[in-house]
């Protein structure tokens, strides 16, 4: 079941660099708590930091500071797929699956308070689609509510190997939510414009897809998004084979993520957000 | 292969549209390359599209209803080729001279005789008949034929109103012309029905001789002999007042002077009548070669089972199809 309201908690393991005060690690100098040295008072005029005791330790008889890091916000962007195999799905679509997930991120987002932004993508990037960064997401909102009712036809996925132009200079973290029914290359392509943000990429597969496939009779299958149509004599043998091939292409797309260092998050039924929240303490040691 | 309806081939063309129209109930599937399409599925799908294609070319060559052509089958069998040349005069309308008096009325000679001649044809089984009859001129009713049915309703069609002359040869000229174009079986015959008789002038009678006799064909005459009539076989007969003999005398004694075989009966009743068809009927016994034409098969009710067959099967593949995934 979906709460509206659930979230999850999530850090990043590296330092932000926005000024905006927030919960994350940051290298920025301010009312923090973690100590980042001394300084002078002229050079650093806070009369409130004045260390005594390296004070009176200094031969040279200056008066110091001490200097601390603040916590920062850190800029957070959801990438959703908008290409036609993500309208896959018998009981709910994937696309409304990405916007529950979606929303679930904005919530856990906001909690904490970081910049949030959205980019939707297919064949290209839709600046209809797009939703700038911003501390009170309220544009973001609107297009997960739009992605629920989402349709999408004969549109592929070709956006994503253009999406790092759409972003900011300072490392992000995206949560890249896709089925990611693309050849390896294009996912490689993707990556590696990416390398320099923190990328999560939420797996989104359908059970339905290779699990529970009837024994046997014909299946008519059209792609969804070339439109290719073939038949399919189901026999106990090609459905263990389809299984076994869903098997080989997990542990290959896990493969090729970890490469670039992004665990993937594999969504098969639901979102759980406490898995989520395991996920993050579990790659994102500080 | 001839075609009722040509004009429907027009649209053969589309019995390849299977191969070009989308399938109805279909799947949407996410992404089929992870879908392992083994060479039986795809085997089966074109199995498909050809099975259909197949039955929307059976369909429409159905509607164009294909039949053979007719075929002509040599057969062999007993009897003649017969032209049959009936007197259609008025005076055939009258009752038998002779006859059972007991009876108020008796048969008529035209009934009689076609109730006797449809019984002769029914006895005889590979016999040609043509029919020709003749009042003041020939009518030509029927060409040599094998169909029992025709030669009924050709005989039948004779008892009926008529004129009231006797154009013996006219008759006689018209029943040679049905051997013309005709091989022949080796045993040809007219049977020539008639009450009293006609004169035949000079020229005609020579050819009446020389076609019967170039297409080697018997003559059998019977003569429905009226009541008080004179009788072709009476010697001594009395000459008419213009010295001339009576016409069936003088008819007779022409016959005679055929080469081709000639036998005259004479019937006073039905009885005689049927005796003198018997005797005709024991003589014309030879052995015939003749054509008989089979009409040309349908092929639209086999086409139309086929295409049954074939939808049917595609019917029980239609039964295991999966509806939808789960």
């Amino acid at each position: 079941m979906h709460n509206p309201l659930d979230s999850f908690s999530y850090h990043i393991n590296w330092k932000s660099r926005g000024h905006h005060p927030g919960q994350h690690k940051s290298g920025q100098r301010g009312m923090g708590m973690e100590f980042a040295g001394h300084s002078n008072l002229l050079d650093y005029p806070d009369p409130r930091r004045i260390d005594i005791r390296q004070t009176i330790r200094d031969p040279l008889e200056q008066v110091h500071v001490r200097i601390f890091n603040q916590r920062s916000a850190t800029p957070v962007i959801i990438m959703t797929d908008l290409s036609s195999s993500m309208g896959y799905g018998l009981k709910k679509t994937k696309f409304e699956v990405s916007s529950e997930i979606a929303e679930i991120i904005t919530n856990s987002v906001t909690a904490k308070s970081d910049a949030l932004g959205f980019i939707g993508f297919n064949d290209k990037i839709n600046s209809e689609w797009l939703a700038p960064l911003s501390y009170k997401p309220y544009r973001t909102k609107l297009l997960v509510e739009k992605l629920k009712k989402y349709k999408s036809k004969n549109s592929s996925h070709a956006g994503l190997m253009k999406i790092s132009d759409m972003l900011a200079k300072d490392r992000t973290l995206i949560f890249l939510i896709s089925d990611f029914h693309m050849p390896i290359g294009d996912i490689e392509e993707a990556l590696t414009s990416l390398v320099k943000h923190q990328v999560v990429p939420i797996v989104l597969w359908n059970k339905s897809e290779f699990d529970n496939l009837p024994k046997f009779g014909l299946l008519n299958i059209e792609d969804a998004e070339t439109g290719k149509e073939s038949t399919l004599f189901l026999r106990e043998k090609i459905t263990k084979k389809i299984k076994a091939d869903f098997k080989a292409r997990k542990k290959l797309l896990k493969d090729t993520f970890l490469k670039y260092n992004f665990p993937p998050f594999f969504v098969e039924d639901d979102f759980k957000s406490l898995e989520m929240t395991n996920y993050f303490n579990e790659y994102f040691y500080a | 292969m001839n075609f009722v309806y040509p004009l429907v081939l027009i649209l053969l063309p589309l019995s390849l549209i299977p191969f070009f129209i989308n399938q109805t109930s279909k799947n949407i599937y996410s992404w089929s390359e992870m879908l392992h399409i083994d060479i039986v599925s795809r085997i089966v799908s074109l199995f498909f599209k050809i099975v259909s294609t197949i039955i929307i070319f059976l369909i429409i060559l159905t509607l164009s209803e294909p039949y053979a052509d007719q075929k002509i089958i040599l057969k062999k069998g007993k009897g003649a080729q017969i032209g049959l040349v009936l007197d259609r005069s008025a005076s055939m309308d009258d009752p038998f001279a002779g006859g059972d008096n007991n009876e108020s009325v008796g048969e008529t000679k035209s009934a009689a005789a076609s109730r006797l001649i449809v019984d002769f044809f029914d006895s005889r089984t590979d016999d040609m008949v043509g029919v020709i009859t003749f009042s003041n001129s020939a009518m030509f009713i029927l060409p040599l034929t094998h169909s029992k049915e025709a030669i009924k309703a050709a005989v039948n069609a004779t008892a009926g109103n008529a004129l009231f002359q006797t154009n013996i040869g006219a008759g006689l000229t018209s029943s040679a012309e049905l051997f013309t174009s005709i091989e022949n079986s080796g045993s040809r015959a007219v049977i020539l029905l008639s009450d009293g008789a006609g004169r035949i002038d000079a020229k005609t009678q020579q050819k009446i001789k020389e076609w019967f006799d170039k297409y080697q064909i018997g003559l059998y005459w019977i003569v429905l002999r009226q009541p008080g009539g004179i009788s072709i076989f009476e010697e001594d007969v009395p000459l008419h007042q213009d010295y001339q003999l009576p016409p069936q005398v003088e008819l007779y004694e022409f016959f005679k002077t055929f080469k081709s075989p000639f036998q005259a009966y004479e019937a006073e009743d039905p009885k005689s009548l049927e005796q003198a068809i018997k005797d005709i009927n024991l003589k014309e016994r030879k052995p015939i070669i003749y054509e008989e034409k089979v009409p040309g098969e349908k092929y639209a009710p086999m086409l139309l089972l086929t295409s049954l067959i074939l939808s049917l099967m595609l019917l029980f593949l239609k039964f295991i199809e999966v509806k939808s995934l789960k």
